[in-house]
């Protein structure tokens, strides 16, 4: 093989790396567990021909190493994933991409470009959060119990508030703990501000039970369960962490409310015996 | 409210529920609905046939989770795309906050016993919606990996066979 050759191949094998670092980290911070997103990677790294490749995935970081037939020097990329939310268009893109990419249907360069631009999108617009919490904390209470209107329109109200509080705090990054927390003694305040102006219409349990839904790490748990099932106990555990964290966030932020809500109580109480 | 009112109010609302999460969750729009679809046809099961107070919390949010994952795969293979497009909408609206909540209340009011079997209940739903997802995941990378093999034997068989010929 000429000098010229093995610098293209080399160059080609390079860039193939960089797309399935970028597919694997696209889907890890998207939300897709962690075999999905070593899967892809092989596939992606099946399209290189010969040679020896390793890839490891856990849920915070990706290795990925490929030696050469001829035992030239190995190439290696590493990933760190900093941050991570659930963007199910990022994961149908990724995923998207790699199957094109195998079949032949896109070239390398083609498919990094299109992994760039979707990188680079914007995040949900404001609103679509809104009418997302809305439709989403408006429906809820009908699941909850007895069917009641006043409810329904107590927990739209949150829900436009926890949306605005989702988008203000994409730009202040001071993690889900906090995020979650500030959310849920917001919704649970809102819903006794609700309670006192309608006091035999809304109930506040179902208001506050309805705005903890979305907080809920539904989909962490979901894959911190699937990554202990297939055997990845390190990525599992440490999803499992966080999804308690997030939990955590949530219930600290739903006990400061409940408690702030009862001394509101008691003084108001004490104040009406007083006077 | 008469019981076809309430119907059809639920069967609305389980759709407009999962659409909501659709769109938190950034779900591409060509899918959304039929996403959604999916969701609200497991809200509307878990409500009618595998009710939580028969089938217990963990056997009829397993079966509902089921259901969501099993038409997910039909449909990631019919459109394809990943079966995450089409199973979050349907498992976020099982989130159990309503027992997370009073769970928390139960403790604030010193009622641990009580707080206790609310855990218990939230442990139940959690651990239903992954195990449900886990069995039909199991079931078809299976399904997935028998017909890889086959083929791969059958590729096999004919680059044998072309050899054979060419000799």
């Amino acid at each position: 093989m000429s000098a010229e050759a093995v610098a293209q191949q080399n160059r080609d094998v390079k860039a193939v790396i960089e797309l399935a670092t970028m597919a694997g980290g696209m889907l890890l911070s998207s939300g897709a567990d962690t075999k999905r997103a070593e899967e892809t990677m092989e596939y992606i790294m099946g399209q290189v021909p010969g040679g020896n490749t390793v890839i490891t995935v856990i849920s915070s970081s990706i290795f990925i190493s490929y030696t050469p037939e001829d035992e030239g020097s190995p190439v290696s990329s590493i990933r760190k994933i900093k941050s991570w939310s659930t963007d199910i268009e990022k994961v149908h893109v990724a995923n998207d991409v790699s199957r094109r990419f195998c079949a032949g249907e896109i070239n390398v360069r083609e498919a990094i470009d299109i992994l760039r631009k979707t990188q680079d999108k914007k995040d949900i617009p404001l609103w679509m959060l809104i009418v997302g919490y809305v439709m989403v904390t408006a429906c809820t209470p009908l699941f909850l119990g007895e069917v009641q209107i006043m409810n329904c329109v107590a927990t739209a109200l949150c829900g436009v508030l926890m949306a605005l509080l989702v988008y203000a705090f994409r730009k202040v990054n001071i993690g889900a703990f906090f995020v979650n927390a500030i959310m849920s003694f917001a919704a649970v305040f809102i819903g006794f501000g609700a309670v006192l102006v309608f006091p035999n219409n809304i109930d506040l349990t179902i208001v506050a039970a309805t705005c903890i839904c979305p907080m809920f790490p539904g989909v962490t748990i979901v894959n911190a369960v699937r990554d202990i099932l297939h055997g990845d106990y390190i990525s599992g555990s440490g999803r499992l962490l966080e999804a308690l964290v997030r939990t955590l966030g949530f219930v600290m932020g739903a006990l400061a409310g409940s408690i702030a809500v009862t001394v509101i109580i008691f003084s108001t109480g004490l104040l009406g015996i007083i006077f | 409210m008469n019981g076809t009112t309430l119907l059809i109010i639920q069967i609305v609302a389980a759709f407009l529920l999962c659409l909501g999460y659709g769109m938190i969750n950034n779900i591409p729009k060509r899918y959304i609905m039929l996403a959604s679809g999916v969701g609200a046809c497991a809200r509307i099961l878990t409500y009618f046939v595998v009710k939580p107070d028969v089938w217990g919390f963990f056997l009829s949010t397993m079966l509902a989770t089921m259901f969501i994952t099993l038409m997910s795969h039909i449909f990631s293979r019919v459109f394809k795309t990943a079966t995450t497009v089409f199973i979050v909408p349907g498992i976020m609206s099982f989130a159990p906050g309503g027992a997370t909540y009073e769970a928390i209340t139960a403790f604030i009011n010193s009622e641990s016993e009580a707080g206790m079997a609310k855990l218990g209940e939230v442990a139940a739903v959690a651990v239903g919606i992954a195990l449900g997802i886990f069995i039909i995941d199991l079931i078809f990378t299976g399904v997935a990996n028998r017909r890889k093999k086959r083929l791969a034997k059958r590729a096999q068989n004919a680059a044998v066979a072309d050899e054979v010929f060419e000799d």
